[in-house]
């Protein structure tokens, strides 16, 4: 079989080209021209490959090259030699527009699972595998370049120790492998911010420890922590690196990387990868949080308070911004808008019982085959409370020191949420509001029927009282009881409120370490006293401890440490544990211990002591 | 000496279809090799628009060994690796690294000119390119400092000296480029966009400054900002594209290959235009319409350029027997260092 085509021949020595006529046959290229000698073995002429339209490139070992538009005569030619496989199936796939298009949308797929999939998951276990020794040497060094930027911290050393003593309350609930280092730092007085770097250190500004209260400063903790234990710092430049890797593959070569298309694409990279840490990081704080017994409320309302410090609010571009939008983190963080409520005066408490459980039959799975009494009874599981805490007493109603009752009707439904609360009576319209808001962040199990979840209907009582009406009462220590189950009798519906009385057992304390007295405050022989509310639950431990007032700031933060160390024997009533909400006056005393005052506090719950391991203070008055 | 009048217009055979599937294909993978690809779709990539040039009824030829390229890209990709790891942990590394990256320079330049040269092919014979290390590390390097001494009024003149620099180390057999222009009209490319870029930064800062005034003091917010940054964004973009096509026309116009000229008539108006509907489409496409605007950019370029022989080019020769084999080329060949410079 022989090829005859047409071409160009350029010998190599000049620019000069004679046109030629050559066949190919028997393995061998010959020239028909006339005066052009020509003759080679196919096998030793290298060919160019077949791309689009393009003339094809013979070269000789000579030396010389031939040019021809003939694709098909070299096509022929190379297909009886067995030669550029791979390159046909490439041209093969260039030229199909249905080729085209699949390899359009693949491109894209696989660009954009790459990038959102495939490229964080590499980031991620690469930063983990990163020993720590490694990740402390590159915050140390980050931090080097920071305090060239940072001005010195202005801040009393007792506000540094109360932002320590946050991080030991987050640190005692959730013990981490290294212990995270605080830096304090100012930033010109603007800007209350926090932020870690890689290796554990947490910087925090002057501005944000003035602004924000203890928990709030917990929560901030919480938050910086988990992007340090998330490895995000490492993470966004092991992202970087690979994204502009990615991207300058694509585009072919380095050089694209600086043109205005190329950039795009690695900026928007950028900020999507650093609202998601933001997002990750918030989701770690809160489950921190909540291990350590602290209200993801004052999560958001820092959030919502740093958000207003900012300068230029209000108009968040939120797929510009590298924070996601303030709104839409307290919405992820505290999805029920429950803030804070407002905090008791001493000597105030409230308390709840559930007095009744019903079911609506049109709720309850309709079983015909065992439609009796008995199997119905038998079959229901009442709801459970996890977490019912009594509403704080009334501010309108403290100046006139009542007590009160409402009786509240809702449904927990199917996932175990209160739904539709309604007040069916009140002693006073005061208790109204105080007693629904709480009952909307109240968490059940789910009644059951058979192996089914279905809406219970339970109505509870929220008594009120004031300690300044009973004074025979001890003047620190109320107790409200709280049934462990749903109660199916009917009979403390309606019933008027209960004095505290010798058939509730107040809750006892076991275990009540002692402030540390700060040693600035003994420095100066300053003495004062920090009232502090809190919830002792049916474990007997505190929950959300809150300072109410105090004579000086300095108090509170060791106070908020000790409380949250005491241990007590739950309340309980009608033989059942409930959650008790109590306020106690923690009195920071220089002098040795009263014998006088323990004796004076029936129960025990205060302390008045300065700390046994306080540094004497001779020399000084 | 034979004198001819003539004057050859470079033809640009290229296709936008045909290239974007190119283009498309080849990137798929690239990317389904992990990068591994990469050399062999940008020999392909670059064979295409090489080839689609003609001149005097005969094409261009790229024949650049992908795996030259290959080794070369491994290269850059694990110093980069290393650059990024290392210099986060020990910041030391980076400036070590800087030191030895500006080092390299003027090697990197001279190897990329060498081995895209080299790979250039015109009836059969090879394009080279040959400069010493020396004098493009005065080029690149030692001339940065007489633009940081002149507060950057130098920046116009070295453009110019780079630009003479890369021409005047090209040859094609025996025939040797050389480019014959003053500073001047460099100055003035560069004058003008700066006037522009320099009046919509005015502008800009102008209406930012009624934004805060309205703003009652506060800052403004990065959506006031955006018309700013998206004009300052469009006019760095039109005066970068403004000075190519002046330099275009000004640079080809006073290149010489022996006595042979080149003449560039681009239009500036028309270039603009393009590039404007080129920004649109690539935007607009998240970049999927690169390979169009390719195309597009390459035919309105070369079909504005002339080439004006003096006499006839059959004449332009080998320089010796040995240069096929000679050591240069090898070690051009060795690491296929290609910036696209």
């Amino acid at each position: 079989m022989s090829t005859t085509f047409t071409g160009a021949l350029f010998d190599g020595e000049t620019l000069a080209v004679r046109t030629v006529i050559l066949e190919a046959s028997d393995g061998r290229l010959r020239s028909q021209t006339e005066d052009v000698a020509l003759e080679v073995a196919l096998s030793g002429v290298r060919t160019s490959d077949r791309l689009a339209t393009l003339p094809r490139f013979l070269y000789l070992p000579d030396g010389r090259t031939i040019e021809t538009a003939d694709n098909d005569a070299i096509d022929a030619l190379l297909a009886g030699q067995q030669r550029g496989r791979v390159v046909a199936a490439v041209h093969w796939l260039e030229v199909r527009s249905r080729i085209a298009a699949v390899a359009t949308v693949l491109l894209v797929a696989s660009v954009a699972a790459s990038a959102w999939w495939a490229l964080p998951v590499l980031a991620h276990q690469a930063a983990m595998a990163v020993p720590p020794s490694i990740e402390r040497q590159a915050g140390q060094t980050a931090m080097a370049t920071l305090n060239r930027l940072l001005a010195p911290s202005q801040l009393k050393r007792t506000d540094q120790a109360r932002v320590n003593t946050q991080l030991e309350r987050l640190l005692k609930a959730r013990p981490l492998p290294a212990r995270p280092e605080l830096v304090f730092r100012s930033m010109g007085g603007k800007f209350p911010n926090a932020f870690a770097l890689p290796g554990g250190f947490i910087v925090v500004s002057d501005e944000l420890v003035t602004l924000a209260n203890n928990e709030e400063l917990a929560a901030v903790l919480a938050h910086e922590i988990g992007h340090w234990q998330l490895r995000h710092g490492l993470q966004g430049v092991l992202r970087s690196s690979a994204a502009l890797l990615l991207v300058s593959t694509v585009s072919g070569d380095l050089s694209a990387l600086t043109t205005f298309a190329g950039t795009i694409p690695f900026v928007l990279l950028q900020r999507g990868y650093s609202r998601e840490f933001e997002e990750a990081a918030d989701a770690y704080a809160v489950d921190l949080l909540r291990q350590a017994n602290i209200s993801v409320a004052h999560f958001a309302t820092i959030l919502k308070k740093l958000e207003d410090a900012r300068p230029g609010s209000g108009q968040d571009l939120t797929y510009l911004s590298t924070h996601p939008a303030t709104s839409d983190r307290i919405k992820r963080i505290n999805p029920d808008g429950y803030l804070p409520p407002p905090i008791s005066e001493p000597g105030q408490w409230s308390a709840v019982t559930n007095d009744s459980t019903r079911y609506d039959a049109k709720d309850l799975p309709a079983d015909p085959s065992r439609r009796s009494v008995q199997d119905l009874t038998q079959k229901i599981t009442d709801p459970k409370p996890l977490e019912q805490l009594p509403p704080p007493y009334p501010r309108q109603k403290s100046r006139r020191s009542g007590e009160g009752t409402a009786v509240i009707e809702f449904i927990v439904d199917e996932q175990g949420a209160v739904q539709q609360p309604i007040v069916t009576k009140s002693s006073h319209p005061d208790f109204e509001a105080p007693a629904l808001e709480a009952a909307r962040h109240w968490k059940f199990s789910p009644g059951r029927y058979g192996d089914r979840n279905v809406r219970a209907h339970i109505t509870s009582t929220i008594r009120f009282g004031s300690g300044e009406t009973s004074s025979a009462e001890s003047p620190d220590m109320y107790l409200g009881p709280q049934s462990n189950s749903a109660s199916t009798s009917d009979n403390a519906a309606g019933a008027p409120p209960v004095r505290l009385g010798s058939g509730d057992i107040r809750p006892k304390a076991l275990w009540q370490p002692r402030p540390q007295y700060p040693k600035i405050m003994s420095d100066h022989s300053l003495e004062g006293e920090v009232v502090v509310e809190f919830i002792i639950d049916t474990k007997g431990s505190v929950r959300e401890p809150r300072i109410v007032r105090s004579t000086h700031k300095e108090f509170e933060a060791p106070a908020i440490e000790a409380v949250m160390q005491w241990r007590f024997t739950p309340g309980q009533r009608n033989g059942r544990e409930v959650a008790t909400r109590v306020s106690q006056i923690v009195v920071f005393n220089l002098e040795d211990p009263p014998a006088a005052k323990e004796a004076a506090n029936e129960n025990s719950l205060w302390l008045s002591r300065p700390s046994e391991s306080r540094p004497p203070t001779t020399g000084k008055p | 000496m034979e004198r001819t009048r003539e004057s050859h217009p470079f033809i640009f055979h290229g296709d936008t279809r045909e290239y974007f599937r190119i283009w498309i294909v080849n990137t798929l993978l690239t990317l389904l090799t992990l990068g591994l690809y990469a050399a062999w779709a940008k020999v392909r990539k670059r064979r295409y628009l090489r080839g689609n040039t003609e001149l005097m009824g005969h094409r261009f030829d790229y024949v650049a060994d992908p795996r030259r390229i290959l080794a070369g890209n491994v290269l850059v990709a694990l110093m980069f690796l290393a650059y990024m790891i290392v210099g986060e942990v020990y910041p030391m590394v980076r400036v070590g690294a800087l030191v030895v990256s500006l080092a390299l320079l003027p090697w990197v330049v001279v190897r990329s000119l060498a081995f895209n040269a080299h790979n250039t092919v015109y009836r059969g014979m090879r394009f080279y390119s040959r400069q010493t290390y020396g004098m493009a590390a005065l080029t690149y390097i030692g001339q940065w400092f007489v633009i940081i001494i002149t507060a950057g009024l130098y920046y116009p003149a070295w453009v110019r000296n780079r630009k003479e620099f890369t021409i005047t180390s090209h040859r094609l057999g025996d025939a040797f480029f050389r480019f014959e222009s003053k500073s001047g009209p460099f100055y003035s490319a560069y004058f003008f966009s700066g006037l522009v870029v320099f009046g919509v930064v005015m502008a800009g800062a102008m209406v930012t400054g009624l934004i805060v005034a309205s703003n009652s003091g506060r800052p403004p917010t990065p959506l006031q900002m955006a018309p700013f940054f998206i004009l300052y964004g469009t006019a760095l973009y039109f005066s970068k594209h403004y000075i190519y096509a002046r330099l275009f026309n000004h640079i080809w116009s006073h290149t010489r290959l022996d006595d042979h000229s080149f003449s560039a008539s681009l239009s500036i108006g028309g270039w603009l235009k393009l590039q404007l509907v080129n920004l649109g489409a690539i935007v607009g496409s998240c970049g999927l319409l690169y390979p169009w605007a390719v195309v597009r950019s390459t035919r309105y370029a070369l079909e504005s350029l002339r080439f004006n022989p003096d006499r006839p080019i059959e004449k332009i020769a080998r320089l010796s027997r040995r240069e096929g084999s000679a050591l240069g080329e090898t070690a051009a060949e060795f690491v296929g260092l290609d910036f696209g410079l």
